[in-house]
Parts: structure tokens; sequence; C-alpha cells
């Protein structure tokens, strides 16, 4: 039941982002890609502690979302300004934190 | 063990975050789809850019046909100001002061001494796991210079790309276009030749200095080459100037 309501929601969010005018194109394709990683992995990361029963989950998840979008976004700026292509090295961590949280997903 | 035991357990506790985030995920996925969307929207890309390559060469020549009539049309303008002046008495002082400030308007081709600066991309030698940004010329390159080059005394000023020769105005506008730097609104590419009519010495002096304009350009491996020249023939402004909003000050205003 519970997993209906998190379904729900990423429906409902699919819609409003579908339909409502939201000014993707301000972030650069570089951006948006980091956003979407550390949302994806924040996301399973709370979802994973909330599903093995930790509680105050509230703070940690925003914690390791707000610390993945700084360090990661200051690496891609940094590297945008030095011309060192820094980028990968930057969306790195995200990606294996998303595959660390979704192999705790899988049946033991 | 107890932790596989709670990750498989049917009931647990939403927190607000997982669920807020849950929204946000919904929303990043909708934006491939919105921009695929967009995309089938939009004319085919072949056919866009066919029809705007063609839009294009029309326009141009379209700009050149229209730039030879505003050629014609000016000399018409100077013969008829050279035959009113003609029969006057005072004609050869206004006669001079007229061809002065049509030169500085840049309206009628200029001749004298000056230089020639050619600065040239070098292909190929940027180092490996380097930007290639630093080894192309830029905007601000042009601009550096050709401040450098009216800071030195220059009285006139053209760019040339190819065939296409600007000379610079007051009005005259330097700017990056994606890959090309578009100079009074006509899209140029490396090389690029600066034509400045001035003292040679002082001009060449004044970009070969050390720490001057050149040096960095130098240093990315960026080719300048300047010759002296006896004489510099530049070509007239070939747009058109407005002038709606500013007006003369009279005396005693």
């Amino acid at each position: 039941m519970k997993m209906f309501i998190i379904l729900i929601l990423v429906i409902a969010g699919f819609l409003a982002g579908y339909f409502l005018d939201i000014p993707v194109y301000l972030l650069g394709t570089k951006y948006l890609a980091l956003l979407f990683l550390a949302i994806i992995d924040s996301f399973t990361y709370g979802l994973s502690r909330d599903i093995s029963g930790q509680k105050n989950n509230n703070v940690p998840v925003i914690v390791r979302l707000t610390l993945g979008l700084l360090v990661s976004g200051f690496i891609i700026y940094f590297g945008e300004k030095s011309q060192l292509d820094l980028y990968l090295i930057a969306l790195m961590p995200l990606a294996i934190g998303f595959a660390i949280n979704m192999y705790k997903f899988l049946p033991k | 063990m107890k932790r596989e035991h709670s990750i498989n357990q049917r009931h647990f506790r939403l927190s607000g975050v997982t669920l807020v985030l849950s929204i946000f995920l919904g929303i990043m996925l909708s934006l491939p789809f919105k921009v695929i969307n967009e995309k089938q929207e939009e004319p085919l890309p072949s056919e866009s850019r066919q029809e705007m390559v063609n839009r294009m060469a029309k326009l141009t020549d379209e700009n050149d046909q229209l730039r030879d009539e505003l050629e014609q049309t000016r000399t018409q303008v100077s013969d008829l100001e050279a035959s009113i002046l003609a029969g006057q008495e005072t004609s050869a002082e206004l006669s001079e002061s007229m061809t002065r400030y049509r030169i500085l308007a840049g309206l009628d081709p200029v001749k004298g001494p000056g230089i020639r600066l050619t600065l040239s991309e070098q292909q190929g030698e940027v180092p490996p796991g380097a930007g290639v940004a630093p080894y192309l010329i830029h905007q601000e390159d042009l601009l550096n210079i050709v401040n450098e080059i009216w800071l030195a005394g220059a009285e006139a000023i053209a760019i040339r790309s190819r065939d296409r020769t600007e000379r610079l105005i007051m009005s005259s506008t330097i700017r990056c276009v994606g890959s090309l730097i578009d100079v009074n609104n006509t899209r140029m590419t490396p090389p690029f030749d600066i034509f400045a009519i001035g003292n040679p010495d002082e001009l060449e002096s004044a970009l070969t200095i050390p720490r001057g304009v050149l040096e960095p350009l130098q240093f990315f491996n960026i080719s300048t080459e300047i010759v002296k020249m006896e004489e510099v023939t530049l070509p007239p402004f070939g747009g058109v100037t407005h002038l709606t909003y500013a007006q003369p000050v009279g005396e005693g205003e």
C-alpha cells in the first residue's frame, strides 16, 4: 500500500513536470544530470532507510542530497572554469550511491 | 540477519523527505519526455537546416545587392555635395571639413600609411588534455587589439576575413556568434587581417610592447604577423547608421 503512495506521488510529479512550464533550460545539461542523479540517489537512500525501519530519516537524507549537490556541483563548476573534464568524476559518487541503494532492495 | 529481515518487512513508515523526493523524481523523469515531445513538434532537422541554408544564401545575396546600391547612392550624394559646394565662396573649407567628417564617420574609402596585423589559429597544436578554447581567437582578443590600435593613434581601422572587409566606426560591433565572430553583423572566421591607418611605427610598438595585447595570444600558439605598409586602402562602412534620438545641441543651450 505504501509503495502505491510512492508510485502515485511519482506519477503526480511526472504529470506536474510534463504539463507545467518548468524552465529546465536555465540549467545546463550537466547540472540537470547532477540534479537528477542526486535526487534519485537521495530518494532511494531514504526509501531504503524507511523500509529497513530506521527512524528520523529526514535529516540524513536532506544532508546527503545537499552535500551531493554542493560537492558534485562545485566539482563540475570548477572543471568548467579550469577547463578540466571533471564532469564524470563529479557524478560518479552519486551513481555509486544509487547503485548501493538499489543493491539493498535486492532479495537476500 | 536482522537487517535483511527488516528490509523485506511489509509494514514500514515513509518519511516526509522520501515522499517529497518521489514528487521531484517524477518531475525529473518527465523532462526527457517533454523535450522529446517538443522536438517532434519542430520541423525535421534536416529539412529545417536545408531551409535555413537556402534562406541564408538568399539573404546574403540580397545583402550584397543592397550594399552595392548603398555604395552607389553614397557616391551620388558625395558628387552632389561636391557640386553644391563648388558654387559657394567657402567651398574649399567646407569641402575639406565635410571630407574629414565623412572619413571619421567611415562613410568614405580612405587610404594612408599603416599596418596589417594577421591573426591565425595554428591547427593541430593543442597539447593533449588541454582545452581548445584558449587556442582560438575570440571576440575579446579582437576588441583588445582594436582598442590598443585606436589608443595608439589609428585614424581608421578595418577587419578582413576571406573576401569580406568591415570598416570599424563608432557604432561597430564585434561579438561571438557560436564559433564565428560577427563584425558589423558580418560573420567572419579566422584568419583575420586587421588594417589600421596611422603612424606605422607607433601602431607596431603599441602592439608588440611586452605584456601587450598580442603576448597572451602568442602564448597559445596564435600566429600574429605585423606588416608595416606604405599605403593601406580601407573601404567605407558598408552598413547603415541611424540617428533618431540624438539631436545637436545649439549654442547657449
